[in-house]
Order: structure tokens, then sequence, then C-alpha cells
């Protein structure tokens, strides 16, 4: 195994904690001693540096984003079947035990029918981020829409459909959004289904998803708790049932398990490029007909007071 | 203004400050030590610059072409001593770099804090006498003045001093989240019947003194109190926080400092252990991430828990957890025999107490300073942001 990274000194630190010895400035260095690569750079490099691996017929596990736009992800997804190389994208999400419970409960209808949905994935920012990358349209193509689509919004769409309709809204005022809303419009499960997302990182207001069902409603949990919770929807007690909870550490060997299967038997990846394009083209689509969301407090600031010094 | 520098830019008024000077068209430059605080500011269309004010080369990368300086970073990681040296030498960085690219102004935002926490029971302009009061925020910040205004004197650098009262609004640095906390963990209490002279200030009337020192003529090598229009009893800021909580916050208790001061004695005599009390403030989830965002804290936290999962079984593992949370269950909200409820600190019931009044006739006078924002208003649109941020 080896390590590439710009800044040396983070790259050996990260070495010396997990007993890699090869630890280098420029990945350049590696390409033709490894099977395959994960890369973990600022967002506007994954199609560059994906895109150079892929010609090189090297499989690549990208982090996600697997781009910040549409057009750059296509372009990674056609080179991947193109030269029939293996392309990944870490939505680790999808290796969850509970979101395939998710889709076993709605493909089995066990719900009735699907009255709506709701998801939040709010919580005060404090990722301990080394650089300032994310906080750039340049280099991260965005804000918290595109930071965690990959992680909410596509757990939307693998379990209820396409989208039908978007309205979104978020508060970027000329730098990158740190909160946005999305009202949905889903193909459900051959009847549109419509829920309301809130991506935050400026609130904490939790981290669930949430779908009502006539029968039955089911809560799904991203951070604290990684499991489904059933409850009947006319009822207002306590969740009646709760699935057992994935763990993190479980989700990520999972995911890299599948790097390594994909690489030895080269065969598309189970999260492989084209199956995230979906959620890419929605972030790319709310960012096209994005529309302001102001607060409940903000009042322009009235620069005529400033008149006194001039 | 041409181009401004915003140290403490990821914080409360730094951060409104910028908000407000993009809104103006004026290009911002924010200097940024914590990426992980940047989201608020990362929606605005400046340009944000690592560095550090103990780090004077990154003030020399940031404060290039710049033409103002509002200093307004605090190090809160250093305690003691240590934060009121760090105040100083990041002050003396900040005037040393502004004064190398020289910039038409550095505003320098000090706070009444100069004063100490018992400042005289009457009206008190910027001719008040102060001197070091043993409260290390407000003594340095002491030390602070006074280096940017000999700095002024000595080398030309015009500065001017600001000493913001009690700053509030939405996303408030220190009142709205302190009120907040203590009116939910019931240590809020109306002292002496929430009689106490409020020096509130809206963050904007802020933010509008801040530029208008940054333009005046008359305002380097001055010093300025910034406050609203008037004060108000600390019983109205206080149930204004309340009344934004919903319902089932008042009314609130009422107790004199001396019936609080004889409680917080009964308490000390029968305190738990501080590990105790360490545990129990550990178990809100919002203290653990706040101190996560501390490497070495994250570091040590990831070292116990991987000691405590590899090295003990399971069920040791389990009877740890149980008897650390019988541990904190067991510490009272109170031992003050008055209420079953914990203690508003000492340093918040003096402040509460107080019958002082900072005028801000000068800052009227000279800047032509005219607050917009009443407390009306103000506590309007903070009580907005609390039930957005359902806090």
């Amino acid at each position: 195994m080896a390590l590439a990274d710009k800044d040396l000194s983070r790259a050996r630190m990260l070495g010396r904690r997990f007993g890699i010895s090869r630890c280098v400035e420029d990945y350049h260095e590696f390409l033709d001693e490894v099977d395959g690569v994960i890369v973990a750079v600022p967002n506007h490099l994954h199609g560059p540096i994906a895109g150079e691996l892929l010609e090189r017929r090297i499989p690549v596990l990208v982090e996600k984003p697997l781009a910040p736009t549409l057009a750059e992800a296509t372009q990674l997804v056609a080179a991947s079947r193109r030269l029939g190389v293996p392309l990944q994208v870490g939505h680790m999400y999808r290796y969850n035990k509970a979101t395939h419970l998710v889709s076993r409960l709605l493909d089995e209808r066990r719900l009735g029918r699907l009255l709506g949905f709701s998801l939040v994935f709010a919580t005060t920012y404090g990722w301990p981020v080394a650089s300032g990358f994310a906080w750039t349209r340049a280099q991260a193509g965005g804000g918290v829409l595109i930071d965690l689509a990959p992680h909410t919004l596509d757990l939307l769409l693998l379990w209820l459909g396409d989208v039908v309709d978007v309205e979104y809204r978020d508060d970027n005022l000329g730098g990158v959004e740190a909160e946005c809303h999305l009202s949905l419009a889903l193909t459900g499960r051959g009847e549109v289904v419509r829920g309301e997302v809130i991506l935050s990182r400026l609130r904490a207001l939790g981290t669930t998803a949430r779908i009502v069902g006539e029968h039955f409603t089911l809560e799904y949990g991203f951070t604290s708790w990684l499991g489904v919770r059933l409850w009947p929807s006319a009822w207002d007690g306590e969740a009646s049932f709760a699935s057992a909870a994935d763990t993190f550490p479980r989700i990520y060997a999972e995911q890299l398990r599948a790097f390594a299967q994909a690489i030895t038997d080269r065969t598309e990846p189970f999260v492989c490029g084209e199956s995230v394009l979906k959620t890419i083209a929605l972030v790319d689509r709310c960012y096209r007909e994005r529309r302001p969301l102001g607060h409940p407090w903000e009042k322009p600031f009235d620069a005529e007071i400033l008149k006194a010094a001039q | 203004m041409t181009r401004i520098l915003i140290t403490g830019a990821t914080g409360f008024i730094g951060g409104r400050l910028a908000e407000v000077a993009c809104q103006l068209g004026i290009p911002t430059v924010a200097l940024v030590r914590t990426w992980a605080r940047a989201a608020l500011l990362s929606r605005l269309p400046l340009t944000m610059v690592p560095g550090d004010i103990l780090e004077l080369d990154t003030l020399r990368r940031a404060v290039r072409g710049c033409d103002v300086v509002f200093h307004c970073a605090v190090d809160f990681r250093r305690i003691g001593m240590a934060h009121r040296r760090s105040s100083v030498l990041g002050t003396r960085n900040v005037l040393q770099a502004a004064a190398e690219a020289r910039v038409k102004r550095v505003v320098f935002l000090s706070s009444i804090a100069v004063y100490g926490r018992t400042p005289p029971p009457r009206i008190v302009t910027e001719d008040e006498p102060v001197r070091h009061t043993g409260d290390n925020y407000g003594d340095g910040k002491l030390d602070a003045e006074r280096l940017a205004l000999r700095t002024f004197l000595d080398r030309g650098i015009p500065v001017a001093v600001l000493r913001p009262t009690i700053v509030y609004g939405p996303f408030g640095g220190y009142w709205t989240p302190a009120t907040v906390g203590a009116i939910k963990n019931g240590s809020m209490v109306l002292v002496n019947g929430g009689s106490g002279v409020c020096n509130c200030l809206y963050v904007d009337n802020l933010v509008q003194a801040m530029l208008l020192a940054a333009q005046h003529p008359g305002a380097p090598g001055e010093v300025f109190h910034v406050s609203d229009e008037s004060p108000v009893p600390w019983k109205e800021f206080v149930e204004g926080h309340a009344r934004a909580l919903g319902d089932g916050f008042l009314p609130l208790p009422e107790m004199t400092v001396e019936e609080i001061e004889a409680a917080r004695a009964r308490l000390r005599q029968r305190r738990p252990s501080s590990i105790k009390q360490t545990l129990t403030v550990l178990k809100d989830p919002r203290i653990r991430m706040a101190l996560r965002s501390i490497p070495a804290v994250a570091q040590v936290e990831a070292f116990g828990k991987a000691i405590v999962r590899n090295v003990l079984p399971v069920r040791a593992q389990h009877f740890l957890r149980e008897t650390v949370i019988g541990w904190t269950r067991s510490v009272p909200g109170s031992a003050s025999g008055v209420t079953d409820r914990p203690l508003l600190p000492r340093g918040m019931v003096q402040v509460h107490a107080s019958r002082t009044v900072f005028s801000v006739e000068k800052a009227r006078r000279v800047l032509g300073y005219a607050p917009r924002v009443d407390f009306h208003e103000g506590m309007e649109r903070t009580a907005a942001w609390i039930r957005w941020a359902r806090l």
C-alpha cells in the first residue's frame, strides 16, 4: 500500500499510524506498482485524476461526489465503460444494512400506499477539515447540497424512484450554500410521492429520513444510529420495531471489500459510477434552478446610516 | 474602504460584519484559523485566507492590499494568563502587519470587560479610569487597548478602539447562547427581580459603529463605548429569550444576590467531586462535539475509546458505562435549599445585578453613531433565529 499527499508530512503521519512505509508527494510515483487507487482529493480534482487513472487502466474508488458537475461525471462513466475499468464511488450509505432493509420494506409494500417523506441532515458543522476547499465553489462545486446529496438524496432516489419535480432554495449569498431546502416529487412505487428535504451546516435538527405509508411509517438514522425504526402510522407511542444498527467501521470495510472484489474480478462494482449519475443530475438541476432561501431574522443593512462618516 | 481585512471573521461579530461588508459591496478578506468554523462565512463572496493572529506572517499575507483592518479575533483556546498574553500578542501582530501594509485604519474591538465585572453603579463614560481587575479576558483586552493607543501615539497607526457592551443577535457568540442555556438548564433566575441594567447591543448596531469608526476622521486614537440607544432591565432581556424558547419557561424565579450566594455557599459544602461534574458536563452531546473539534481532544478520546474497546472485556465495558451514567445521574441539580436547580455562575450574577449605564454619547457625537435597531426589533430577530436554530 502507498499513500500520496502534496503535504508529505501528512502522508507520513498517516503512514506511521497504519504501518505504510511508502509515502510520496506525487501519486504518479507509484502508479506502476498498484492494482487500484482510492481518490480522496478535493472535489474539483476528482475528474482529472480519476480520468487519468482510468486511461491508464487502473481501477478507481472515487470519494463522493464522483465529480462536481454532471458533465464531468458522465465523462468518467463513459471512460470506465469504454476501457472496461472499474469505477466505484464512495456512497458508503449504500452498504448500510438498514439501507437494504428500507429497500426491501418498500419492495414488499410493507408500508402500504406511500403518503410522503421527509429528510433532515442538519448539524452544526464541526468536521476537522485540514483545508478550506469545501468552502469554495471552484474547488467543491457547491456547498452543503453537493456535500450531502451523495448520502441523502442518493438514498431517496434509490428507494423512491426518479425525480418528477423539484423546487430548490439555498442561502448562498455569493459563496457556497450552508443550508438548502428541497421540495421533491418522486415517482415512488407507481404513484408520485412528495416530500421535503433540509440539509444544513448551521443548525442541529437531526439526521434522519422518514417515509410515511398508509399503514406504517419508517425512520432511517444517518449518524448516531444506523438502523430503521418502524411503527404504525396511526400510532402516537414509542417506535414499535427497531432494526439492529449497522456500524461505520463495517460499512467502510464493506466498501473496501467491494473495491477489492471489483479489482480482482474486473467487474462492475456495486456502487459503480453509472449508479450515482441520477444523484449528480439532481444536484446539477438544483443549482441551475436555484432560488434564494431567506431567513426570518434577516433584514438588509441600512447603508444610509454610514453617511455620517463621509 | 477599498478592501478590508477582518480577524475573527468566523466568530459572531466578525461574521456579521463580513456579511454586511459583502452586502455593501466592500471587497472583504477573512482571516480563518479554524476551517471547521467557516460554514456560515462560506456563503459570502469574500476571500478566506488561512491564518492566525499569533502568526505574523499569515497576517502579512492576509492584509496585503487592504486599507482597513477590523481586529475582532479572540483566542479562547487559551485560558488564564495565557489568554491574556495571546490577546496582547495577537493585537501586536495585527498592528505590525497593518503598519507594514500602510493601512488607513485599524478598528480594534475591545470590551466593557476592561471595567471588570463590577463597574461603578452610575453613568460611565470613556473617561472612567480603568485598571486590571484579575479577570483575564478583561485584563487582556485592556492590555491590548493600551498597546493599540500607544502604537497610535508612537507610530501614527490610525487605530480606533470600540468597547461594545452585551452584544446579542442571531448566531450570538456568548450572551444569547449563555442566556438560553441557563434558562434551559434551570439555572436562570431574575437577579434582584431582574431590575439590573442590561446594556444590550444588537449586533447590527455594533457593525454600524465599526464601519463608522473605520471611516470617520475623528476616530483614530479614540476609545468609544458602543451600546443600544438605551439599556433595558435584565428582566426584559432574559424573558425575551425565554419567550423565544416557547411555553413553559416563564415565569422565571427571582432571587437576590445574597440568596444566590448563600445557596452557593451551602452547595459548596456538599459539592460532588470534580470528576463527577466533568462527566456530567460531558454528557451534553453539543459540548462533546465542540470539544472534538480540537484535534488533540479528539485524539485523546479516540485513544481512550480504543483502550476501553480493545483491553476491557465487553461485560466490563458495560459495567463502566452504567457506573458512569449512574454517577452523573446522582449529581444534584442544586443543594441550595432554596430551589432545586443549578446556580447561575457568579460572573453572570454580577453582570445581571449591575447598575452601570455605559454612555454612548461620545460615539454619537464624534462618529455620528445612531443605532437603528431598538431592543424590541433586535429581540424579535434574535427570537426568530432561536426558533429557527431550535436552541
